[in-house]
């Protein structure tokens, strides 16, 4: 028996290895190394290679400190509508310490309106080549090589590419140019229904415009309100179902005129604030509740019964006379007394032996 | 690995599946404890089938509560539809240990008293109503529709108690608990 248990359990877990594969469903955005730590793709050993192609490029030149776009393109590859393919911007190969923070730059914004350098994307938003980017901004001025990387599945079967390194200068920033402060950051996220005043913080700006967009749609213009020397505010409409906004400024001044990245900010449904213990709590309460509620009808019921058949049986007293009939009470030495019948000392016979004590 | 979401649909597969044989089972037995139906097979047949199924959604149910709670986007209750799928499915949760204890306990003779027998398939059907809830509620979150959508359930409003009631109705419920089945114990030993 505890072979067949063993060789079971054997056999289960064997099972589960040809699910180890991958994770078809993703893993979700996030920080991650090329390889991911094997959230992504279960077992880099069994990576084929993706016959995507992949390409990088600057939108720009990159200024230190300044947000810049970079933009990743995908092509030859064909998705179901189901698949989820993950795309990393990474700068180095080795699979550790590859994250763009660990080269001196900062990932502002990306697709899906958050913060990473890994992004996952349904495959039917797929056509024949598709482009991606990602904001981010040097905080150091060094030469960076970044590469883009991509996991998909395919008939059972993790796929995994990199390309080419695209190489980036960062430069000094130019005497007057118009730029965003060097600490500004966006805001990315809000809630729905929010209408969203956006604080902007530039340095040698004398004007500034703001183009908004929703994604793939024609931009709108609108003039930033000017609240001192180097901050600007503008307002971006209320969100009436979860979407992502896209908006740049365009910054006059004495230098050059300068085009931001478009940047991003999802409004997404409000996060529920409630305390975790008091909902875990009244389940466990509803639980006893409603296993307390059946439990007490069916002893109630179940006891009513009981009673009912107590009440009925009267075996109880039909067995002690029974067992009275059932002890006929022994015989005197002499024999049955005179005039008695055996009957008579069935029944009698009790009280006449009392009497004779 | 597999992904907790992924695991969470298997999990989920078999909970439901079971409840809802679960609920037909428990279905047939209503109707017979309503005397509008009566078949001793169907009887046998609905009784065993009945309780193992929802015996076997009742294993698998904490795995597919803590799976779902581990994918859901932030990993915990963030949205009111997954506090309404933890109720509902503790809720469930409940009333199947109930039937099942109860027929463990007093067994076949379940069925000989009418009130029993009625409370018995009731509780089956809640239980197995109270899961596929459940599991409407979960199509709601992920697809945003579910086979449950004409009822317009409210699943965005929470009825939330203060902690202090929670409490006070799991210490409550705990020693009624612990009195029915002693009760019951009691009534299972009778010789009939």
């Amino acid at each position: 028996m505890n072979r067949i248990t063993i060789v079971l359990s054997l056999v289960m877990l064997l099972g589960f290895t040809s699910l180890g594969g991958a994770n078809p469903g993703g893993v979700g955005d996030g920080d991650f190394d090329m390889q991911c730590g094997g959230a992504c793709h279960g077992d880099a050993s069994q990576n084929q290679t993706s016959p995507a192609l992949l390409e990088l490029s600057l939108d720009g030149d990159a200024y230190l400190g300044l947000p810049v776009s970079i933009t990743a393109s995908v092509s030859g590859i064909q998705f179901s509508s189901s698949d989820t393919i993950g795309l990393f911007l990474l700068t180095d190969v080795t699979g550790h310490s590859d994250l763009p923070e660990d080269a001196g730059w900062k990932v502002i914004s990306d697709v899906n309106g958050g913060e990473n350098n890994y992004v996952e994307i349904e495959g039917s938003s797929f056509n024949e080549v598709y482009t991606n980017s990602w904001t981010i901004k040097p905080t150091i001025i060094e030469s960076t090589t970044f590469y883009l990387s991509i996991h998909h599945g395919g008939q059972n079967t993790p796929y995994f590419a990199i390309s080419t390194g695209l190489n980036i200068d960062v430069l000094p920033v130019p005497e007057n140019l118009p730029r965003l402060s060097n600490d500004y950051s966006p805001v990315i996220s809000r809630d729905l229904g929010q209408q969203t005043t956006m604080p902007v913080s530039t340095s040698d700006v004398d004007e500034l415009a703001i183009e908004w967009r929703l994604v793939d749609q024609p931009s709108t213009s609108i003039n930033a309100t000017r609240i001192d020397n180097n901050s600007w505010e503008f307002d971006l409409p209320p969100a009436l179902q979860p979407s992502i906004i896209e908006w740049r400024a365009v910054m006059n001044g004495d230098g050059p005129t300068q085009v931001t990245p478009w940047f991003r900010i999802a409004a997404q449904e409000p996060a529920l604030e409630v305390n975790q213990l008091q909902v875990y709590l009244q389940a466990f309460a509803f639980c006893i509740f409603f296993l307390t509620l059946v439990l007490t009808l069916q002893s109630r019921y179940l006891n009513n019964q009981e009673d009912l058949t107590t009440e009925i049986d009267q075996t109880k007293h039909v067995s002690q006379e029974e067992n009275l009939v059932g002890s006929t009470p022994p015989l005197p030495e002499g024999g049955l007394p005179d005039g008695w019948t055996m009957e008579q000392w069935k029944w009698y016979g009790h009280e006449y032996l009392e009497g004779n004590k | 690995m597999i992904s907790s979401a992924t695991f969470h649909v298997i999990t989920t597969e078999l909970v439901v599946g079971s409840f809802a044989m679960a609920g037909i089972c428990f279905l047939v037995l209503a109707i017979q404890s309503f005397d509008l139906f009566n078949s001793e097979k169907a009887s046998l047949v609905t009784d065993y089938a009945g309780h193992f199924a929802l015996g076997f959604g009742l294993l698998a149910t904490p795995f597919a509560i803590f799976s779902g709670i581990s994918s859901s986007p932030t990993s915990d209750l963030s949205s009111p539809l997954l506090v309404n799928k933890m109720f509902l499915s503790m809720i469930a949760t409940g009333l199947a240990l109930a039937v099942l204890f109860t027929r463990t306990k007093v067994g076949n003779q379940l069925w000989d008293n009418k009130p029993s027998s009625i409370i018995q398939a009731a509780a089956g059907l809640a239980a197995s109503g109270f899961m596929l809830m459940t599991a409407s509620a979960g199509g709601k979150f992920s697809r945003g529709e579910s086979v449950l959508d004409f009822l317009n359930l409210p699943y965005d409003t929470i009825f939330l108690m203060p902690t202090w009631a929670s409490a006070i109705i799991l210490v409550a419920g705990v020693a009624s608990v612990i009195i029915a089945v002693m009760n019951i114990q009691k009534s299972s030993t009778i010789e009939h």
